[in-house]
């Protein structure tokens, strides 16, 4: 009766928020989305699903294609995969704790529409002290176009850690709108190492809605890019870090074509020595328009730390830095740098004087435009990941 | 006039200077944002076909491998900017200052690093203390002042400019 109670309490807070625009970012008619349509062959799930680096063969997966074809499956001890509804269906006492309790159902039209028409969507769950070696891998795609909304949870229990890859794509051809909602939950000395990497296409929309909450002592690190043309894009996370816990988020966005993206993040500091550093890098291209937004709220004494870099590859870029941080407590310390530039000629001249030619100097100097630390903090099979992500995004951006 | 083996590089590209022969050891290199030691060196390796791990070694930078080359400090940038020309395996080298902000430790090393880079290339270093010819003794030594060449002589010039200082000489 509770459950019910609290999925009607969503469904009827969504309803409301129907024609709530978002804080950020253009304003879409979501009606345009709603018919999808068509059928969905395994075979180009599959070819998707491999774009995006995953597979069947890994021994924890979830894989889905618009909202009609799931496949997922769990080998490794200690690591639990759903479907959100076959969560909801066998772990009734667990949903009113994690299912829309760290994004509001009625936070925009997109999280509304996600409450009433969503599909989909992984639940992983780690239990207490599991440390698995293999990551679990993810696929979101859109195949058919029209909505996608998953609804994404991971928990990571007292003392346990867990690798987590999300691959989100998108059929070439397809129109689409992505609205992906994700709640991870780490619990009491728990690490989550996310890995999320976006290939969308010109025509799709992208509205990703995501908390993540760290218990004590917990540790969450994100890595995110986006690697291709994408017609509008915007999210901005929210993490809330109790005492001591600490997030190491870094997000590299290629902005192509006429891409239009507004990306962020936000840091809530709610416990004694909780520790934030939010590193969002942009590379735009062609007549691509960017905006970062980094945030930090620091109520505890605490550390919190804002980078946002841009580097504009062309004449008719655009790139908007938007840097905040609060303290409201006078023990807490906040930075932030921020910077916008082309690449440096004097850079470039150097390293030609390294016996580099120009095409050499620029690819080395992007490369070290989008390395971050986040290589610190996960495991080498991760780091490797990331790297050929890496060269992926200089291979597009030159 | 810059001429090397008989070829005028004076109103050459920095590209084809470096195809010819000539390395530069900047004073002040650029802080290459997010560029790694082990990446640097190992893209000049590439083209000249050194072994960049023997590079870094030679120059105690081996540990220095993922650090950021804006991060290194004084001490360790100064090795490295000798390390990038090293790797070049130039014919000719200009070397800007290679003993200024430096410690001794440090000095000693690009000192040493100096006296390999002499067995197989002609240097041209510029210093103002002269610190370095304690460890790379010259074959010829001139004093510019106002950036006109005031004296030129043999390598106990340096000796005389430290004894006299530069304006006394000039």
């Amino acid at each position: 009766m509770a459950l019910l109670n609290w999925l009607e309490v969503v469904r009827e807070r969504a309803r409301k928020a129907l024609d709530k625009p978002a804080q950020h970012g253009p304003d879409l008619d979501i009606l345009k989305f709603l018919n999808g349509g068509g059928r969905v062959e395994e075979e180009s799930v599959v070819k998707i699903a491999e774009r995006a680096g995953v597979t069947a063969k890994a021994p924890a997966y979830y894989i889905q294609a618009d909202d009609i074809y799931f496949k997922y499956l769990s080998k490794i001890p200690g690591v639990e995969v759903y479907k959100i509804e076959d969560f909801v269906e066998t772990h009734r006492d667990l949903v009113k704790d994690y299912v829309w309790r760290l994004v509001p159902p009625d936070l925009d039209k997109y999280t509304a529409v996600a409450a009433l028409r969503g599909s989909g969507g992984y639940v992983i769950r780690v239990k207490p002290g599991s440390k698995p070696k293999d990551p679990v891998l993810a696929c979101l795609s859109i195949v058919r176009g029209g909505l996608q909304a998953p609804h994404n949870i991971v928990v990571v229990e007292e003392g346990a850690e867990a690798v987590v890859y999300t691959g989100c794509v998108i059929a070439p051809e397809a129109v689409g709108l992505h609205v992906g909602i994700s709640e991870f939950y780490i619990h009491r000395g728990g690490k989550l190492k996310f890995i999320m990497v976006h290939n969308w296409n010109k025509a799709a929309h992208v509205r990703p809605r995501t908390g993540v909450v760290v218990e004590e002592g917990g540790q969450y690190v994100e890595y995110y890019a986006n690697l291709a043309a994408v017609s509008t894009l915007q999210t901005m996370p929210r993490i809330w870090l109790k005492e001591g816990a600490t997030a190491y988020t870094s997000s590299v966005v290629l902005a192509r074509g006429n891409s239009i993206i507004d990306i962020g993040s936000v840091a809530f500091l709610e416990g004694g020595g909780a520790g934030a550093e939010l590193v969002t890098k942009a590379l735009a291209t062609e007549e691509a328009e960017v905006v970062m937004r980094a945030e930090v709220h620091a109520a505890a004494p605490s550390r919190g730390h804002v980078e946002c870099s841009g580097l504009l590859m062309s004449e008719k870029a655009r790139i908007v830095t938007i840097p905040q941080l609060s303290a409201l407590n006078k023990e807490a310390v906040l930075t932030h740098e921020a910077s916008i530039g082309k690449l440096a000629e004097d850079e470039i001249n150097y390293l030609m004087a390294k016996g580099l030619t120009y095409q050499e100097a620029v690819s080395l100097l992007v490369r070290g435009f989008v390395s971050t630390d986040v290589y610190k903090y996960l495991p080498e099979s991760a780091r490797r990941y990331v790297e050929s992500i890496e060269k992926l995004i200089i291979e597009k951006a030159l | 006039m810059l001429k090397l083996d008989g070829v005028d590089l004076t109103d050459k590209k920095i590209e084809e200077r470096t195809a010819a022969g000539l390395a530069l050891a900047f004073q002040n290199p650029p802080r290459l944002h997010g560029v790694r030691v082990g990446t640097l060196l190992s893209h000049i390796c590439r083209k000249s076909g050194c072994d960049p791990v023997e590079v870094a070694e030679s120059l105690e930078l081996r540990h220095l491998w993922d650090r950021e080359v804006g991060r290194l400090s004084g001490g360790e940038g100064k090795r490295l900017e000798l390390a990038t020309v090293a790797a070049m395996r130039p014919k000719a080298a200009l070397i800007d200052e290679p003993d200024s902000g430096v410690d001794v430790d440090s000095l000693a090393l690009v000192g040493r690093a100096l006296k390999n880079l002499l067995e197989t290339a002609a240097l041209v270093v510029v210093t103002h203390s002269g610190y370095i010819t304690k460890y790379v003794p010259p074959s010829r030594a001139c004093v510019i002042l106002g950036g006109v060449f005031k004296k030129c002589g043999s390598g106990e010039l340096v000796e005389e400019v430290l004894a006299y200082g530069f304006t006394k000489l000039a």
